[in-house]
């Protein structure tokens, strides 16, 4: 089978500049979230054979849900290193965060009730679906967590899956072209950022700040050849192996495509807002549409990437 | 004598402009047109139900008026610019709104309820009390009561859910493909013109 395509790599580096450079300041925080014990996707904690395995989620009552489609827990720090202007691979690679999610037990004493914080070593966390994962050393009682307020998603049919702020991701023209006498070629893919909000201010705050992270900007086209930052559960990538978290050999280390010259460029940024009237009339027929698409915008942009060969 | 000079030079840039002109209209535009409704043929109709007062068919003959009315030429611009229809300048208002919100995308699912059956399920008569109104309503809880309560089942909207269409954009890409070589036309027809 052969390797990832430039259009998916370009896709995912897309995906994960917005999300984690662009939109990195639309998190919100919820403290001390009690955690419920989950038996039916926990081992046996009575079966020898079997490694130990107690999975603990987060009872937040949050609207919209930290753990929506295109949402979770972040797992990154503030400063991480990860940012739009590095071109090269990253030496050191991309740390797990210690500080956005926080995990404390909790002990009584009379009629006083104290929470202690566990250490990041004993507890795995699944980013995506907002769970604790430990191995019984420790009994994890409450959460405090940062999580991505805006919903990042690269599907249309996944945004009803979603309450709003939803951005979808929709690549859908490739072109093509030389770009210099002999070898080499330019792509140029047509993207649109289609932007659900609850109202007009939270659309127009998101608009402004997708539209600065892409005009006269650039990022990384990544390989993604060791996969992407989580792993298909959610956990940091490897992080199951090796649970110290400030072992410098467990970061996410990736790679700059190579025969790519430069970053993948943004060009041509236009936003606009996407009215679509909610009581439409024709002649004498009415149609009505829903909230969602009340308060829509749209970002259309050339993606352009220089290959060598 | 610099003045003589200056006005020829503008007869001329004039006579290769009017010939542009002329070019486009009776070329380009109709080609342009013609890619425009194939596209609105492929991605729109036959999708819907044809006796849906909302199927896109219904609507083509509009579409068709206000694609010839639109004004290819800028006729404010100084120089010359030639415009091509696109979700940002289009006349989409009226009866074409229903064809906006499908070229933009529609999301949630959506069903067909006719005016009557929204009169009976909500006992709410709206100011206007037509038998052909339908209503485009978003399908939720509320909705599948209704449908409980007038005992059937609505229909579902055939745009329900459906990421944008761009029918725009190949006639686009036809015009930036092929001006180079109208305008290389216009100007061998003046450089005829004046040989002779």
């Amino acid at each position: 089978m052969p390797g990832m395509t430039q259009l998916r790599q370009e896709d995912l580096s897309l995906f994960y500049y917005l999300k984690d450079v662009v939109l990195r300041d639309f998190i919100e925080k919820e403290e001390e979230i009690p955690l419920s014990y989950m038996p039916e996707v926990s081992s046996n904690p009575d079966d020898p054979t079997c490694d130990k395995s107690l999975v603990y989620e987060a009872l937040s009552d949050m609207e919209p849900s930290p753990t929506e489609r295109g949402r979770g827990w972040v797992y990154l720090d503030e400063y991480c290193g990860f940012d739009s202007t590095m071109c090269s691979p990253v030496s050191s690679g991309i740390p797990e965060q210690v500080s956005r999610v926080e995990v404390f037990s909790c002990t009584i004493s009379g009629t006083t009730t104290q929470l202690l914080p566990i250490d990041v070593g004993e507890y795995l966390v699944d980013y995506l679906d907002g769970r604790i994962v430990t191995s019984g050393t420790c009994e994890p009682a409450f959460v405090t967590y940062w999580w991505n307020y805006v919903s990042l998603v690269d599907e249309w049919a996944t945004v009803t899956a979603a309450d709003p702020p939803v951005v979808v991701i929709n690549i859908h023209g490739t072109d093509k072209m030389g770009y210099q006498l002999g070898a080499g070629k330019k792509a140029v893919r047509k993207v649109d950022l289609h932007i659900f909000a609850t109202d007009p201010a939270e659309r127009n705050d998101i608009i402004e700040v997708l539209y600065d992270g892409l005009y006269n900007n650039s990022c990384p086209l990544f390989d993604f050849s060791r996969g992407t930052i989580l792993d298909y559960d959610g956990t940091w990538y490897g992080r199951k192996n090796n649970m110290d978290r400030l072992d410098p050999t467990t970061n996410f280390t990736i790679t700059t495509v190579s025969g790519v010259i430069g970053n993948l460029l943004f060009d041509n940024v236009v936003a606009r807002n996407v009215n679509l009237p909610l009581l439409m009339t024709r002649n004498r027929n009415e149609v009505m549409l829903s909230d969602l698409n009340a308060y829509r915008s749209k970002i259309s942009f050339d993606l352009i990437s220089y290959t060598r060969s | 004598m610099a003045i003589i000079i200056k006005k020829e030079i503008k007869k001329w840039t004039d006579d290769i402009r009017k010939n542009l002109v002329v070019i486009l209209m009776q070329t380009a535009v109709s080609k342009l047109k013609e890619i425009i409704l194939e596209d609105y043929d492929f991605n729109l109709n036959n999708v819907a139900n044809p006796k849906s007062n909302l199927a896109p068919e219904n609507y083509l003959d509009e579409f068709s008026n206000r694609l010839d009315n639109f004004e290819y030429i800028d006729p404010e611009f100084k120089g010359f610019k030639f415009i091509t229809p696109d979700m940002h300048n289009f006349d989409f208002s009226g009866e074409l709104e229903t064809i906006e919100s499908i070229l933009e995308g529609i999301v949630g699912r959506y069903v067909e309820v006719k005016y009557e059956d929204y009169v009976k399920a909500t006992n709410k008569k709206t100011y206007r009390g037509e038998h052909k109104e339908v209503y485009l309503i978003k399908y939720d809880r509320s909705v599948r009561d209704w449908e409980k309560d007038l005992d059937k089942k609505f229909e579902d909207y055939a745009f329900s859910n459906t990421p944008p269409i761009d029918i725009f954009g190949r006639a686009n890409e036809f015009v930036e493909e092929n001006m180079d070589g109208w305008v290389i036309e216009a100007i061998n027809k003046f450089k005829k013109r004046v040989k002779s």
